[in-house]
């Protein structure tokens, strides 16, 4: 059984500092990677030009999250053992309407602005400067805001189980969809620039994979692990 | 290396005129500038195997999955400590964080995260600067743009307690409700107010 520095509570120390900046850098380097140092390149899927921030964001969630169930299929580590983010829907609602609106009007988010800044992009320093100072009206604004703040706190939620589904069931019926996403961002890309057949060899061998990857956790776990324990 | 090779479905097309491009210079120019023409950008899928394994190993070892609006928040509770800090320190919410400010987790790994992003920019030859945007739009309305959007998203990731990536990969890859929620949200007032930001874009 890992121990996770969190589950220590170790998340203050020297040592998860020297952790955290490691992971930093591969998170980083993988933004870079995929071209989210370019605004335009992450707009472009707001306007059906460039998809890329479906397939990258999609494909990184479905990874971590086939990855850490086969981990806790296989007894290394505990779903408790991880910072889990509590629901608060109305706090998360309006602030998901707002961030849209932000992203696609500045063209960065809070990560890849980081990377467009280390890529030269001078609307990546705006755009964090900017991001600097909704932080500190946050702060000033916060009594006027704090019922939002808190409204619709459910605790700790895990989608399978608002759904009343078990959780292997969920994993392959999300994995599906982001497999149906995936196409469907090659479709719209296509239909944009007017390219040949739909479905490279690749696609279709990596959606295979990944519905595989989410069907073998019954064979794993076919006892259904549910909520958190 | 292997992310290298395998160039993205959509990159074959393009690839090829940058190779024909590159040889024409070098024909005609006869100087001969072999890392001019910064390399395609990884295949998306792959990139997304590589984002994900960096999350999967935060969770292993920190216990926490990725974050970078948090140190944002941090930088700026540290600017306002500066301004006046019995007012900060008094506040509600920055009040919280004491003030040592900078000695948290989420800070290193925004660190981090703008360093790794300068190795891959350095090596695969992508530093450009300059203010992106479309060639017909002008440089005052792509910037105010930026400083807005940035403004709104700054406010948004507090409400909501994380960014796109504390609340879009994290809580996405650990399969919460109000992440999930989070992330739904996003996307509709994206796409339903795209069109009104379209002409920064526009050549």
């Amino acid at each position: 059984m890992i121990d996770t520095l969190y589950s220590l509570d170790a998340l203050g120390t020297s040592r998860a500092f020297f952790f955290a900046l490691l992971i930093g850098f591969g998170f980083g380097l993988a933004l870079e990677r995929a071209g989210f140092g370019s605004s335009r390149r992450l707009a472009g899927v707001f306007y059906g030009t460039d998809m890329a921030v479906v397939k990258v964001m999609f494909t990184a969630i479905i990874t971590a999250m086939l990855g850490l169930s086969y981990m806790v299929g296989l007894g290394w580590i505990e779903l408790n053992q991880i910072f889990l983010m509590p629901s608060i829907y109305g706090a998360q609602i309006v602030g998901g309407l707002l961030f849209g609106v932000g992203f696609v009007m500045g063209g960065w988010c809070p990560g890849t602005a980081a990377v467009g800044l280390a890529a030269g992009r001078i609307d990546a320093l705006v755009f964090l400067l900017g991001a600097i100072s909704g932080s500190v009206l946050f702060n000033e604004i916060f009594p006027l805001i704090r019922s939002l703040y808190s409204a619709g706190n459910q605790g700790v939620q895990m989608a399978y189980d608002t759904l009343g589904m078990s959780r292997n069931g969920f994993i392959l019926v999300f994995t599906s969809v982001a497999v149906a996403a995936f196409w469907l961002s090659e479709w719209v890309e296509n239909k944009r620039s007017g390219q040949g057949p739909l479905g490279s060899p690749f696609l279709k061998a990596f959606s295979l994979l990944l519905i595989a990857l989410a069907v073998g956790l019954f064979v794993l776990t076919p006892v259904a692990i549910t909520g958190v324990s | 290396m292997i992310m290298r090779s395998i160039a993205s479905e959509n990159a074959s097309g393009p690839e090829t005129i940058c190779k024909k491009r590159g040889l024409l210079r070098i024909m005609t120019t006869k100087t001969n500038a072999p890392y001019e023409e910064p390399p395609p950008y990884t295949n998306p899928y792959l990139a997304g195997v590589l984002l994900g394994l960096v999350l999967l190993a935060s969770f292993v070892i920190l216990g926490a999955g990725l974050g970078a609006s948090g140190g944002i928040a941090r930088i700026g509770a540290l600017l306002s400590l500066n301004v006046s800090a019995p007012h900060t320190l008094g506040s509600e919410y920055f009040g919280k964080w004491g003030a040592q400010l900078l000695n948290h987790y989420i800070v290193f790994m925004f660190v981090g995260t703008f360093v790794g992003a300068l190795f891959s920019v350095l090596l695969m030859n992508r530093w450009h600067l300059q203010v992106e945007r479309g060639a017909a739009s002008s440089v005052g309305r792509r910037l105010v743009h930026a400083l807005v959007g940035g403004l709104m998203v700054g406010v948004a990731s507090r409400l909501a307690q994380g960014c796109t990536s504390g609340q879009g990969l994290t809580g996405g890859a650990l399969l919460l409700s109000g992440s999930l929620v989070f992330i739904v949200c996003l996307f509709i007032s994206g796409y339903a107010t795209a069109w009104f930001f379209r002409r920064q874009w526009h050549d």
